[in-house]
């Protein structure tokens, strides 16, 4: 076992940390002189910020502590209020089936999905960057695009590919004796919206990963070469290593994207009934919200479900934290 | 995808409005904030000149407007085009109520003015003198539009119910065209007998506001009310008796469950796949822009009745509301009044809005009473304005409709993917819908 030190990581810190300090003094001095200046560049974005996120945020959380309550028939001008009631909409949520089923949904969904996309975008990484693949730049253009088209605009695509009698694919598989498959059946079609997010969604992680890949220095690659290392085992044993920060990263960002899964189910309950109004939690949100004029239940389902994500995303960056960010070593 | 192009007049798919992956917090939150900076009713007095907000969406609805606004110099009124109520209109409107800042008139569809109205968003337009119009409008709409002797809307348009079928197909088949719902079930029985591919209609396990037309065709009473509380009684035998004739027709595989208003129908209904649509006036446009190529095939019969007597069913429709926060009620009322008992108005909601009139009167009017080329020359009007006279007028709507159709939708999808039957589903909604309703505050009696 030998400790390779990697520039940016084990090697730099100690020079960094002198630099670090050097440069602090110098602000110190500085900085006396002038503190408006940072905070003039700052407003802008504190005020965005503020307006476009904690406001927002804000709302929501008073608005999930509140319900409007109405008494007898429900009619004439005062038979409505609005009271304080506490948690009370957020235990309704806590015991609503359809909410659990919702979200027991979306983690299966990623369990299976994640994985599948990350290994895919991985590997698609890894071939673009080895040496002998040919037509680099078509095929990092042609990976990506799919990322380019809207979510909306994939989903209406694909689901008229899933429907039987406008399907090519449907036809073919009959004709090749497979019989009519059905991408929207009650079991199927959840796993034909893990088939549109993938295609969505493998090559924008694979450019992450191809980016993390760039920044590894050749000369390690020279220096395994000489040593008798073939392609796959430069892959195996340098890259894959190098670049698990990468993996890392696009597997939060899909934790995150996962649980907020809304635009493609939501448009293909145009062409199934499969799909219930509780399919995933941010559909249930919508639905409380728009169909049903119940926002402040919406608005406990979407804390709870802004909470469940910072927990799960937050939770996998510490499992796997040691792993990524610590000193790698070969 | 199946976006209807032209109106959404009948209750349904609120969802269809295109998604945005928004984050969620921001999304629950948008609902209340939106509409309190947006809406804008500002009525101000300049020499005596009342300045009126409506919103609609109803195409074409300026020229009435415009016609109203030349004739009446002291009331202008001011239209906000709006999307569809169903598509964010409500939403907007309920949250306008709360903040106070609604506009003084709007569109609202027949299921959701007891929503409006148990939020105490309505101005009683009896005390305006809505009720000496009573007589001019169908009666069934009237029965909607008012609670005891109050008066929250003034009808707009209807939606009576109509068999669509394809006569060159019922030709082929050899059928008659069915008069009863048995002979309905035998049709759809012929049909597949001869063709397993072809079927007599779609299921449309998503569209619950289409089973509550036939529910109501059938006789059912779903809401009522009775001194202070409120009657729910959707599982009732009329009821009972419509799940069990289409659970009939999925357990025997005469009926393909999809999804109306989609890709897949519109083609189902284009290439002989299905060969009925029992569904309301509006549906012949839905036909002719959707099913183009099958122009002189189709032809309109009245609906299937249950008995000997002759009954139909109503789907879709709107009003026209006043709203709480206007300052002019009495203004707004008139106007409400005029656009849908002046014969000008009417007609032009008629030819370039698509609308079906609530008046009487207005159903007469050459407009909407004219032989279609597409169904071969025929006078389907006749069919309809004989149906709007036979709309079971007790049909009431409860007040938290939008749940309501969601649970129902979310019952059915689960009874045709085999998990129980559709009067299982209509059971459990029965019991969801109770429970909302208390849940909120409501006085229920089980009916």
């Amino acid at each position: 076992m030998t400790t390779i030190d990697l520039p940016g990581r084990a090697g730099e810190p100690a020079n960094l940390k002198q630099g670090k300090a050097v440069a602090g003094k110098e602000r110190m001095k500085r900085s006396r002189g002038n503190k408006v200046a940072p905070l003039l560049f700052l407003t802008p974005f504190m005020v965005l910020f503020a307006i476009f996120f904690l406001l927002p945020i804000g709302y929501a959380i008073y608005q999930s502590l509140y319900h409007s309550q109405v008494s007898g028939l429900g009619l004439g001008p005062n038979s409505t209020v609005t009271k304080f009631v506490g948690l009370s909409n957020f235990s309704s949520v806590l015991h609503d089936h359809s909410f659990f089923s919702g979200l027991g949904r979306v983690i299966l969904f990623g369990i299976v999905q994640v994985p599948i996309m990350l290994v895919l975008a991985t590997l698609l990484a890894l071939l673009l960057d080895s040496a002998t693949v040919r037509l680099k730049r078509f095929f990092r253009l042609a990976f990506f695009l799919p990322y380019g088209v809207p979510g909306v605009i994939a989903a209406i695509l694909w689901s008229f590919l899933y429907l039987p009698g406008l399907s090519p694919i449907v036809s073919v598989l009959k004709s090749a004796g497979f019989g009519t498959i059905n991408f929207l059946g009650i079991h199927s079609v959840l796993w034909s919206i893990a088939n549109i997010i993938t295609w969505e969604y493998t090559g924008y992680n694979m450019l992450i990963i191809y980016a993390g890949l760039q920044a590894i220095p050749p000369s390690l690659f020279e220096a395994a070469r000489i040593d008798g290392a073939s392609e796959i085992m430069v892959s195996l044993r340098i890259k894959l290593p190098l670049i698990f920060s990468s993996i890392v990263l696009t597997a939060v960002f899909s934790i995150i994207g996962t649980l907020q899964l809304f635009s493609e189910p939501q448009v293909l309950r145009a062409v199934t009934t499969n799909i219930s109004s509780s399919f995933t939690p941010n559909l249930l949100a919508y639905t409380k919200a728009f169909v049903e004029n119940d926002p402040n239940t919406a608005a406990a389902v979407a804390v709870i479900l802004a909470l469940g994500t910072f927990i799960l995303s937050f939770g996998f960056l510490k499992l796997v934290q040691r792993r990524a960010f610590s000193e790698v070593e070969l | 995808m199946g976006y209807q192009g032209s109106i959404s007049r009948f209750f349904k798919r609120s969802s269809k409005g295109i998604a945005l992956g928004l984050s969620v917090a921001t999304l629950a939150a948008a609902c209340g904030s939106t509409a309190s900076s947006s809406s804008t009713s500002a009525p101000t007095t300049s020499a005596g000149v009342v300045h009126l907000t409506f919103w609609s969406w109803v195409p074409g609805l300026q020229t009435s407007v415009n016609m109203w606004n030349s004739s009446h110099p002291n009331i202008q009124v001011k239209l906000d085009e709006v999307t569809s109520g169903s598509a964010g209109t409500y939403a907007k409107m309920f949250s306008a109520l709360q903040a106070g800042n609604a506009p003084d008139l709007g569109q609202v569809e027949y299921p959701i003015l007891p929503n409006f109205e148990h939020v105490g968003g309505l101005v009683n337009l009896a005390q305006y003198g809505a009720n000496s119009i009573k007589s001019q409008f169908v009666p069934w709409t009237w029965n909607q539009v008012s609670q005891g002797s109050g008066v929250y809307a003034i009808p707009q348009d209807t939606g009576p119910m109509g068999l669509f079928y394809r006569a060159d197909l019922f030709t082929k088949y050899g059928l008659t065209v069915p008069t009863t719902w048995a002979e309905y079930l035998t049709d759809a029985q012929k049909i597949h007998q001869q063709n397993p591919n072809a079927y007599i209609a779609a299921f449309p396990a998503s569209d619950s506001a289409w089973f509550s037309a036939l529910a109501w065709q059938a006789g059912a009473k779903w809401f009522n009310t009775q001194g202070n509380s409120w009657v729910v009684n959707m599982a009732d035998p009329a009821t009972q008796q419509v799940a069990n004739l289409w659970q009939t027709m999925i357990a025997q595989g005469l009926v393909k469950v999809e999804p109306d208003f989609s890709t897949g129908w519109y083609k189902d209904l284009s290439d002989g796949t299905i060969l009925t649509w029992p569904t309301a006036v509006w549906g012949e446009n839905t036909i002719a822009t959707n099913a183009a190529t099958t122009s002189g095939d189709w032809r309109v019969a009245a609906m299937p009745n249950w008995g000997t007597t002759t009954v139909d069913g109503n789907w879709g429709g709107s009003t026209t509301a006043v709203f709480k926060d206007t300052k002019y009620p009495a203004q707004a009322a008139q106007f409400a009044e005029w656009l849908n008992t002046n014969s000008g108005s009417i007609a032009n909601m008629i030819s370039t809005g698509g609308l079906y009139p609530a008046s009487l009167a207005g159903q007469k009017l050459p407009a909407a009473n004219t032989p279609v080329a597409f169904y071969g020359g025929q006078n389907i009007w006749q069919v309809f304005s004989q149906g709007s006279k036979a709309v079971n007028t007790s049909f009431l709507w409860g007040p938290v409709m939008s749940t309501t159709f969601t649970q129902l939708n979310d019952a059915f999808a689960k009874a045709t993917t085999g998990s129980g039957t559709l009067a299982d589903a209509v059971n459990t909604t029965q019991s969801s819908t109770i429970s909302t309703m208390k849940q909120q505050g409501f006085t229920v009696a089980a009916g």
